[in-house]
């Protein structure tokens, strides 16, 4: 049960990404990060982004990948809203329609579908990346690149705390709760943290004891029990990325990002029902993730 | 076995430790001092708060290096000071099984868990994998490689923890109450493993045990503790003849001594050692049903 | 003897598994501080304390890692997307830790001025990434402020950072005291060296943060009024 939620966004398989080594499918993540902020044109991003969505399905990781793009709709619905009245871009801004206290933007609509599909496209990427990847791998690969063991043992030490700990608090909440204590908020909350940050700080000094006992951070060679070997395949694809990367912002520096803000005129209509379908999903996702948590 | 280790060096040698941890009052060890030579089975025997647990943590060095506190004396493990060489170098050595087991398992995997430790040693790879087949046979748990540890029940967990000690092939093996969350069969797997390991691979096994049958079945020697304080150090079949001495501690003698020296204070014949195992017992209490 | 009585006068070094253990339970805190804040629709982050209480016992850069950790965590089981915040982490846990060196946690007020600061740092690190990358959002309630903000015809980030500093006024007064009373039920070895105030009544806390934070949102809006008209 719990250790369902901790490795929840790892899918097990054996596609063309699964097999690739995390080094190849972390240079790629960095890559498209840096490529999809420098380009301003909606269009190749969201072509981008429809690879990627292509990708992902070919990897069958869609089901996980959506459940985890839901929690970024807040975030994408609030960006709509404030884009659409107040444009990252530089004024004077093009008026498309009045609604009370705010203004509707040209620039807004535009600068809108940028950011979002930008946030859309890059979390996409990685995720499919997280999704791929095992989680022990990783931590091989960081201990690859020379990261200290100790910092590979306290990132997959959190990720495994963080369900033990969300128990540990939920039954002292629960129980606060059964004592009619009108255990809500912050007085209900606060007090229960601290028993549980005493009890896992116990618990993490054994495991870390246990781990300098398995001779972990010791002298001499390693192995792995996950064979994981950088391929001619891997060593091949970093290197056209690399030189694709270096093509990529040679024409993005020579078309200036693509930016086709002046060029594409929104009709008033569309970013009306942008503006108000953003206020709405908003609203709406907030209280179906508040209702989903409480369950 | 005395006449062999008389040639050989002692694989532990403690003298003079006492420990007190930074917030206690008392010293949790006083004044110890003893050694084990290479291929014993000894076991700790003590109340709960004796000391049984920081012992075993002194043999890897855990204590003074993990734990803050005022240490004296020495602890040698193959003539090296655990204060110097670091826990993680002296794992290489000594092995070591905890007595909480669901703290001490940090992989994602069943495999992974017991892969960890062969993984530091720089096993090779076909190696790791027989070595965890292993393992994993011995304990019971084979066919659940791939499940998380935290899935597991209590004495599962207990049994990974010894798998994962084990498989690394330490000379010595050191394991603090491991079988307190097993049922009867359970434990008795564990110590006929722990015996294995003993005899065929001529490991070195320190073990704190509460039970004192199984530690007269299989233990060379016997180590008690009271308040930090090192009582008798001796083979089993002399400790607990000495039912006085074990019982004034608050501690038990196997059932079978115990019914011998009650039948002897009654006046009944029997020998001048008693038996401390059922075989044993079998053996010499046979002809001895009739009166003096 | 005489070697004994040496190591009682000097402090034992905090050893390596202390802080090996206390980051990553501080960081998974700071993960499932802020999971639990958004069910309970709590009007802060919570994503935090964690980070506090490392700041103060082991010191900044300790805190400033328990920071990063947290945000590889949330990108690792969550979503990658919020990666640059760990910054935000980051610069929290430096001004808390530096804080309480230069004596800031001594009285309930230098506490309490040591959490506006951390609050007010936090936010100034917070408000560029929201602006510029998520378009001034944040997927938070504090949206609604910024809006309210935008509506009476602010900049979007003098919007965004009026409603963020609110918001993180309170998170970090709360987090600043959770962190403290957390400091008093761990080991003494590790917080014998802290010169602090002793803990306090939680609820008194949230009653005073309550005041400040309505206090400063008052003045803002009579200012943007004023500005506006
Ligand atoms: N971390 C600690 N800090 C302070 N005192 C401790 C600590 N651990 C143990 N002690 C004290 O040291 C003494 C010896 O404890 P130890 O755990 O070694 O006993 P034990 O024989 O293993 O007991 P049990 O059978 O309960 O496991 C006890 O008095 C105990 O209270
Ligand atoms: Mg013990």
């Amino acid at each position: 049960m719990n250790n369902m939620q901790l490795i929840a966004n790892y899918v097990p398989g054996k596609s063309f990404f699964h097999r690739l080594h995390p080094s190849t499918k972390i240079i790629w993540v960095l890559g498209a990060l840096l490529t999809v902020f420098f380009i301003k044109d909606p269009l190749i991003i969201f072509a981008f982004l429809v690879v990627v969505l292509v990708l992902i399905k070919a990897s069958n990781t869609f089901a996980t990948y959506r459940a985890s793009l839901m929690l970024l709709l807040p975030i994408i619905f609030g960006l709509i809203f404030f884009q659409i009245v107040a444009p990252a871009f530089p004024k004077p801004w093009t008026p498309l329609a009045r609604l009370g206290p705010f203004v509707l933007y040209n620039e807004g609509v535009y600068s809108a579908l940028v950011l979002s599909l930008r946030i859309i496209s890059v979390a996409s990427f990685a995720l499919l990346f997280i999704m791929t990847t095992y989680p022990g791998d990783l931590f091989t690969t960081m201990r690859m690149w020379g990261v200290p063991y100790e910092i590979s043992f306290m990132v997959t030490t959190t990720i495994q705390l963080i369900p033990i700990l969300q128990k540990e608090m939920n039954i002292i909440l629960s129980a606060q709760r059964s004592r009619a204590m009108q255990a809500s908020g912050f007085s209900a909350l606060l007090p229960s943290i601290i028993p549980v940050f005493a009890g896992a700080i116990e618990r993490v000094r054994q495991m870390s004891m246990t781990l300098e006992s398995r001779a972990f951070g010791s002298s001499g060679k390693k192995t792995s029990i996950r064979q994981l070997k950088m391929g001619t395949l891997d060593y091949t694809l970093i290197i056209l990325t690399i030189i694709a990367l270096i093509g990529i912002f040679y024409l993005l520096w020579i078309n200036q990002g693509f930016d086709r803000s002046q060029q594409m005129i929104f009709p008033a209509p569309a970013a009306i029902i942008l503006f108000l379908g953003s206020i709405i999903g908003f609203f709406g996702i907030l209280v179906l993730f508040a209702r989903r948590i409480k369950n | 076995m005395t006449a062999t280790n008389a040639a050989k060096e002692p694989i532990i040698r403690v003298e003079g430790l006492s420990f007190k941890y930074a917030t206690a009052t008392e010293k949790a060890l006083k004044e110890i001092n003893f050694t084990v030579f290479p291929g014993e089975y000894v076991a700790i025997l003590g109340l709960s708060g004796a000391g049984k647990t920081t012992l075993c943590l002194s043999l890897n060095g855990i204590i003074p290096q993990m734990v803050m506190g005022e240490k004296e004396g020495r602890c040698l493990i193959k003539g090296q000071d655990t204060d110097e060489v670091p826990v993680r170098e002296m794992a290489k050595t000594v092995g070591m099984v905890f007595d909480n087991p669901e703290y001490q398992l940090t992989q994602l995997t069943v495999e992974g868990e017991v892969a960890l430790g062969l993984e530091n040693l720089g096993i090779p790879y076909e190696e790791m994998l027989t070595r965890i087949k292993e393992a994993l046979k011995v304990v019971g748990l084979e066919g659940l490689e791939e499940r998380s540890p935290m899935q597991l029940s209590g004495g599962q967990q207990q049994r990974l923890a010894i798998a994962a000690a084990m498989a690394m092939y330490p000379e010595i093996l050191v394991l603090d109450e491991p079988t307190t969350n097993l049922d009867p069969i359970g434990k008795e797997e564990v110590f006929e493993v722990l015996q294995r390991l003993n005899r065929e691979k001529g490991m070195t096994i320190v073990i704190a045990e509460h039970e004192v049958e199984v530690i007269a079945e299989y233990a060379d020697r016997v180590i008690i503790l009271d308040r930090g304080e090192l009582i008798t150090n001796g083979p089993p079949a002399e400790v607990f003849n000495d039912v006085e001495t074990i019982s004034r501690l608050g501690l038990r003698t196997p059932q079978v001594t115990e019914f011998g020296y009650r039948l002897k204070k009654k006046g009944h014949n029997l020998p001048e050692q008693l038996p401390i195992t059922l075989q044993d017992a079998v053996k010499k209490y046979s002809g001895v049903g009739g009166k003096k | 003897m005489t070697t004994t009585e040496a190591k009682l006068v000097k402090r034992p070094r905090i050893p390596t598994t202390y802080i090996v253990a206390l980051i990553p339970v501080a960081a998974a805190l700071n993960i499932v501080g802020s999971t639990i804040n958004a069910a309970l629709r709590l009007p802060t982050f919570l994503d935090m304390i964690g980070t506090a209480v490392v700041a103060m016992t082991l010191g900044p850069w300790w805190g400033a890692l328990a920071g990063l950790i947290t945000n590889i965590g949330i990108a690792i089981i969550r979503n990658p997307v919020s990666l640059p915040f760990a910054l935000c982490n980051m610069v929290g846990a430096l001004v808390w830790g530096y804080g309480i060196r230069w004596k800031m946690g001594k009285s309930f007020g230098r506490l309490l001025i040591l959490s506006m600061f951390v609050g007010f740092f936090v936010s100034l690190t917070a408000v560029p990434i929201y602006v510029l990358v998520f378009g001034g959002a944040t997927g938070h309630f504090g949206d609604m402020l910024t809006a309210t903000f935008v509506a009476m015809g602010q900049r979007l980030w003098v919007s965004v950072f009026s409603s963020n500093i609110l918001v993180s006024f309170t998170d970090k007064i709360i987090s600043t005291f959770v962190a403290l009373a957390i400091l008093g039920a761990l080991p003494k070895e590790l917080t014998s060296h802290l010169e602090l105030v002793e803990q306090k009544n939680l609820k008194t806390v949230i009653w005073i943060t309550l005041g400040i934070v309505v206090g400063i949102a008052a003045l803002l809006f009579i200012m943007f009024t004023n500005i506006a008209g």
